[in-house]
């Protein structure tokens, strides 16, 4: 949606730097408490960490045995956003296994820490877990049944930033900060620059919130304050179908490879955990060696995963934080950091939240909150505990008479009772762009014009077209077609129509061979050969 | 069963190759496990549309020459090549597919996507241009089937109008199709071209056509016509009382359907013999020649032939099989000509020149496989299995088919 007035030219309370689930929480919670509300982000909304995880609604089992205040804030986030955020969190339950080779023992320590957590923790007969969960590996010795969940992070975030705006908050996709405003020890703003026209323009608040991931320690430090942050990449793989029903974790220490998340259509198997500096954290990509460790592992607790067409392979970053006071980096803590740049280091009017997990988003955006407010002497409470997110605050509406219940369904899915927003007037609009995630044009329009789209990949995130088995070979033409009409010029969204298959082509890359490559080369003899399309026609 | 000759397949390479043999008077069967890379069809015949560097190719049978040695091309050589594609056009014709251009010089396709593509041969009612900066029309009517969206009209008036031409969009509502429309993932271009074999619709289509196109010299319609060799190309250019051209539509393709069906017929009538539904398994093979083959269609039966064609295809067609530890050719265990790590199979770029795209099952000359090294007498390969190229690069992955496969059928 156009925002109606100069966005450069408003008065706010607090910009939000990053478009991420933490930043459009912020901006929500912000927002809820009156403040006007200045939300930037650089390129698109979940295109970091955010956008690149395994949509895992842990119940803190995971953490429960090494980290118990993560495992208490995580079961605590969890039953929270099953309230709240209810249309983006499918209710799986999730399974920790012990196989053969595993140590029995580990599995009274866990339950004993989940206990202690306040996570419901129930140990059940192997034979029953192998009957809920058909895809487990039936050699298990032990299985304990715990509250998982799988979430979708992309509607997630969307919500937040409908209910940020929705209370006033203007979010700017594709706009990076360039330069922090610096006047008397204090940020007061921030110069910014449009990725998409090259325009440069200035915001002013008296506070700024730096939500920026992994990247936050780069917007720190354009205000002269060091973060030290150690990004861990995260690499995870997509499977062509949904293998299991329920998430499936490993009953032992967090390792590689160690849990299975359903997600709609698809499995996720992740994840691997590997320092990378700094530098490289704008070009991650999935190395041989990581996507031969998640097999290895994730075949030993769901054998199918051998002989299951894997999609494509992708990496995020976590933003890990330091403490203060171990500058060598050794104790590393997984919970939420949420840094007064004034008390910190003599920076007013500036603070950096980061660390955390996507569970633990709403929670983040809390502390931050209270804390802007405390800073511009904004009293209110916090509300996002309670108040439930759009497309969770009414009950979706019924199957109308002329729509198509397999594509309403998946509608639901995705945007909950704001599916009511997706107009199926013609005929048109019913039909379907994406036959595997059954997006059809209605829902497309919708996005297009309510949810911040200019390009495939924007359209791919709320929508989740592209995403499924087929990786966009028929239904990214398709879309295309609909920016065209949507007013975008047709050398540019063909333009774009090549860097969105050559970004699925990245991601499939790692994992090219057997069906993988067969797919490949059927897209690529579609686009390229059939098509006529190359990189010519990107920038 | 004991035929003279076995061909594996049945794409373009497959058929080619049986029409030719069964014309020769050979008892032919063809093994037909499904459907074919015809289904990704732009009604063309790319002889070869660049060279090795890239450069586009105005007259095809020139550039072979500059070929490297382990192309198709250069393994049949200048002449045969020159001879072949003389061939194929009175073959083709036979069929009743008529084709605009000849091997003496490329002419341009329109894509789905309104982009121009060298091509040798253009089935004969679809849009062309000798011109890469004009087409031979000022003003069109471009017409697309309201709900339609595998035709990118968008896109196609786009490019018409950057090539100059005056492109007046109709967006023409059926009635019927909005029917059609009420299962949501049914309004493929074959759907669409099921419709038009309804005179009813056909009638109402060419009336509107005829009412919204203005002044246009030509009108361009999405490929939706002439599926299963079907004549309603002809009829909706009878009705419209106009020029009307085609322009593929996405997969999957109406212009395969026409062009299967047609050689399909033209098979039948030289005699030749189909066995649909065949997964061939193996082979066995004694002295370095194929005895027979065996096929889960028919089981405990030996199929007997003398001489045995392999034209399975890439890897998209499973000609070729892929895995972490390498490729394989999974019929014969043919060799194949790879690199080793999984690696350096593929690049970055999706648009780069893959090599995985030059994989593909190594022969001799005369396009005998070879397993172990010992060249197999009574087996050959062709098509897009051969390694040795890249059809996408170089815009010869149907003329390669074509070339290979009548080659082989001469040989024999």
């Amino acid at each position: 949606m156009q925002e109606n007035n100069n966005p450069f030219t408003q008065e706010y309370d607090v910009i939000i730097i990053g478009g991420g689930i933490t930043g459009a929480g912020t901006a929500r919670d912000c927002a809820l408490r009156g403040l006007k509300v200045l939300l930037v982000e650089r390129f698109d909304f979940t295109h970091g960490a955010t956008g690149r995880n395994h949509g895992l609604l842990h119940s803190g089992a995971r953490y429960a045995v090494t980290d118990q205040e993560s495992a208490e804030e995580c079961i605590g986030e969890n039953m929270i956003l099953r309230q709240i955020a209810r249309h983006c969190i499918e209710e799986t339950d999730g399974l920790f296994v012990t196989l053969p080779d595993d140590d029995l023992a580990y599995q009274a320590t866990f339950v004993e820490a989940c206990l202690r957590a306040g996570i419901n923790a129930e140990i059940i007969d192997p034979a029953e877990a192998r009957m809920i969960e058909p895809s487990v590996n039936p050699t298990i010795i032990g299985a304990v049944r715990v509250p998982d969940a799988s979430i979708d992070p992309f509607t997630l975030t969307t919500a937040n930033l409908l209910d940020a705006r929705r209370y006033g908050a203007v979010a700017l996709t594709y706009h990076e900060v360039i330069e922090m405003i610096v006047e008397n020890a204090r940020v007061i703003g921030v110069k910014l620059r449009n990725n998409l026209t090259g325009e440069i323009s200035t915001a002013y608040a008296p506070v700024t919130v730096n939500a920026a991931g992994i990247w936050g320690t780069l917007i720190a430090k354009q205000a002269g304050i060091i973060i030290n942050m150690f990004p861990a990449k995260g690499s995870l793989l997509i499977f062509s179908r949904r293998v299991n029903n329920m998430v499936i974790n490993r009953c032992r220490k967090p390792a590689n490879g160690d849990i299975l998340v359903p997600d709609k259509i698809v499995s996720m198997l992740g994840t691997t955990s590997d320092r990378v500096p700094i530098t490289e954290i704008d070009n991650m990509r999935v190395t041989p060696e990581e996507v031969e460790i998640l097999l290895k592992e994730g075949v030993k607790m769901v054998p199918t995963l051998a002989r299951t067409r894997i999609l494509r392979a992708y990496a995020g970053v976590r933003p890990l934080v330091a403490s203060d006071d171990d500058p060598s980096g050794r104790s590393i803590s997984r919970g939420i950091v949420c840094l007064d740049h004034k008390e910190r280091d003599g920076m007013d009017g500036f603070i950096t939240i980061t660390g955390g997990k996507l569970m633990t988003y709403r929670l983040m955006a809390e502390r931050a909150t209270d804390l802007v407010c405390q800073k511009i002497n904004k009293v209110g409470a916090c509300t996002t505990a309670i108040l439930p997110l759009p497309g969770s605050d009414e009950k979706a509406p019924k199957k109308r008479g002329h729509q198509h219940a397999v594509t309403v369904k998946a509608a639901q899915d995705r945007h909950g009772s704001l599916t009511k927003e997706i107009k199926e007037k013609s005929a048109e609009d019913k039909a379907m762009v994406c036959e595997c995630e059954h997006a059809s044009v209605g829902e497309m329009k919708y996005a297009i014009e309510k949810l911040h789209v200019s390009n495939l990949t924007n359209l791919r995130r709320r929508t989740r077209m592209g995403m499924g088995s087929c990786q966009g070979k028929l239904c990214a033409c398709r879309a295309a077609t609909l920016l065209c009409k949507a007013g975008g010029d047709a050398e540019a969204v063909l333009a774009d129509l090549a860097s969105f298959m050559n970004e699925r082509w990245k991601g499939m890359r790692p994992v090219a061979w057997g069906s993988t490559l067969s797919e490949a080369q059927l897209t690529t003899l579609i686009y390229e050969g059939l098509c006529g399309l190359n990189m010519n026609n990107s920038k | 069963m004991r035929y003279d000759v076995i061909v594996i397949g049945g794409g373009m390479s497959a058929i080619s190759c049986g029409i030719a043999l069964a014309a020769n008077g050979k008892n032919v069967a063809l093994m037909v496990k499904g459907q074919s890379k015809l289904n990704f069809s732009s009604g063309s015949i790319d002889l070869l549309g660049f060279d090795e560097q890239g450069n586009e190719v105005l007259r095809p049978l020139d550039a072979i020459g500059g070929l490297s040695p382990n192309h198709p091309y250069s393994k049949m050589g200048v002449s045969n090549v020159a001879h072949n594609s003389a061939m194929a056009p009175v073959i083709f014709s036979g069929a009743g597919l008529n084709f605009y251009g000849d091997s003496s010089h490329n002419h341009y396709r329109m894509t789905p996507m309104g982009l121009l593509r060298p091509s040798w041969l253009t089935l004969d009612n679809y849009v062309t241009t000798d011109d890469a900066n004009s087409l031979p029309w000022r003003k069109v009517a471009l017409v697309n089937i309201h709900g339609f969206l595998d035709f990118s009209a968008d896109f196609i008036a786009a490019a018409m109008t950057r090539l100059g031409c005056d492109c007046h969009m109709c967006d023409i509502k059926l009635g019927t199709v909005d029917k059609l429309t009420s299962n949501p993932t049914v309004m493929r271009s074959t759907a669409v071209a099921k419709l038009m074999q309804n005179d009813g619709v056909l009638n109402d289509l060419a009336r509107k056509i005829r009412s919204n196109m203005g002044d246009a010299e030509v009108v361009v319609l999405p490929a939706v016509f002439g599926l299963d060799g079907d004549d309603t190309a002809a009829k909706i250019a009878h009705q419209v009382k106009a020029p009307v051209k085609f322009v593929s539509t996405l997969p999957p393709s109406i212009a395969g359907s026409f062009l299967l069906s047609k050689l399909r017929k033209l098979f039948v009538k030289n005699g030749g013999t189909f066995l649909l539904g065949s997964m061939v398994k193996n082979g066995k093979i004694v002295d370095n020649r194929v005895v027979s083959v065996e096929a889960k269609n028919f089981p405990d039966q030996d199929i007997v032939a003398d001489n045995f064609v392999l034209a399975t295809g890439s890897f998209m067609s499973g000609g070729l099989q892929s895995s972490e530890e390498g490729i394989v050719e999974p019929i014969f265990g043919l060799d194949v000509d790879y690199v080793g790590k999984r690696g350096e199979w593929s690049k970055e770029c999706m648009f780069d020149a893959q090599p995985y795209m030059e994989f593909g099952v190594a022969t001799d000359n005369e396009f005998h496989a070879i397993k172990d090294g010992q060249v197999i007498e009574n087996l050959y390969a062709i098509g897009s299995i051969l390694s040795g190229h890249n059809s996408l690069k170089l815009a010869d992955d149907t003329g390669v088919a074509v070339m290979t496969a009548l080659q082989v059928a001469r040989q024999m």
